[in-house]
């Protein structure tokens, strides 16, 4: 069975896409006890690519026989590795659907419309939710605010925008 | 059939990566929206296994290309989701397609965020994971038994947070 085993390097990136998950229950469950969902996501993505750069390069760097077509599937599988799991813990902590289900869940009874948005929001109005995502583009620069206005007229702004656009006909998602 | 040279894995993973983008380019134009991440899904699968099938014929190569094609098509279902359902983008295009590519907070929540709200509950309820009886929501059996086995996966991952505002 042995001939079955991936290229050396290719393994390592697979068994350290692997300590992904292990890590995140690890870091809750160990002596670290992180508690914050993002935090612990931060360390576990951190310490497996330090891993695989570390591995990944003494290898390539220690072995002639060993292939650049190797790092960079590696590297790639690590990549993978690394956004679907964002994907599943942000949908898991934080997602909308996710969370909108949950809250109903946890209230045990049925809600109407307005007192569902609130104890999804924990009480935080729509106002305070919509500014905290409009905080998220102030902060990179691409929505820019003057007092109770908020504008995309920057270049980069307008050049995010077209892309935007582009994207969401590739996709099939309308304007 | 290709042999097991790298250049030619990565190019034979660039060829399946643009026959999968121009056929799910062309699936997503008829799709429903909350079909297509299942639609992206299949798509990769089949176009892998025929791929895989017909072109490899070692294992170092299987494993190279099975770890680049992986990688290529995470990078594109994530571009996809976050053009699709990021809340945030969304009201960044918004805006930018206003006349004077400006507009308050309020016509944002007005226009944006309330409408996201009854989309999302839509969705919840085409998929029969809600219902609404006399103005009021509650969770179907199916919404149910789906909460139970987001709780149970919650538990074993230790998330103790509901949501970004939990905290």
């Amino acid at each position: 069975m042995i001939w079955l085993l991936p290229p050396p390097l290719v393994g390592i990136a697979i068994a350290c896409a692997a300590l992904m998950p292990t890590l995140l229950v690890a870091l809750r469950w160990g002596p670290s006890r992180l508690r914050s969902p993002g935090n612990r996501f931060k360390i576990t993505i951190m310490f497996a690519w330090v891993i695989w750069v570390s591995a990944g390069t003494t290898i390539y760097a220690a072995n002639n026989g060993t292939l650049l077509i190797d790092w960079l599937a590696g590297t790639t599988a690590m990549l993978a590795a690394t956004l679907t799991l964002y994907v599943v813990w942000s949908m898991l902590a934080w997602g909308f659907s996710v969370s909108l289900l949950m809250t109903l869940r946890a209230a045990g009874r049925p809600l109407d419309l307005d007192e569902w948005i609130k104890e999804y929001t924990h009480g935080c109005s729509i106002k305070k939710v919509c500014l905290d995502r409009l905080r998220l583009l102030t902060g990179i620069s691409i929505v820019n605010q003057h007092g109770e206005l908020f504008d995309t007229r920057s270049k980069s702004a307008r050049i995010f925008v077209a892309l935007y656009s582009v994207g969401r006909t590739i996709f099939g998602l309308g304007q | 059939m290709i042999t097991s040279q790298p250049l030619s894995v990565l190019i034979l993973s660039c060829e399946a990566m643009a026959f999968y983008a121009l056929t799910t380019v062309f699936i997503l134009q008829f799709a429903e929206e909350r079909r297509a991440p299942l639609a992206l899904f299949a798509a990769a699968g089949i176009i892998y296994l025929t791929f895989g099938s017909i072109f490899v014929r070692d294992v170092d190569t299987f494993w190279r290309f099975s770890a680049l094609f992986a990688g290529e098509v995470a990078i594109y279902i994530f571009a996809f989701g976050a053009i699709a359902k990021s809340l945030s983008l969304r009201i960044f295009y918004w805006i930018g397609r206003q006349p004077r590519r400006e507009a308050s907070l309020e016509e944002i929540v007005t226009a944006v965020m309330s409408k996201a709200y009854l989309e999302r509950i839509t969705i919840l309820e085409k998929k029969h994971l809600v219902e609404k009886r006399n103005s009021s929501y509650e969770l179907t059996s199916q919404g149910k038994i789906l909460t139970n086995r987001i709780a149970k996966i919650k538990s074993i991952f230790r998330i103790e947070t509901g949501g970004l505002y939990s905290d």
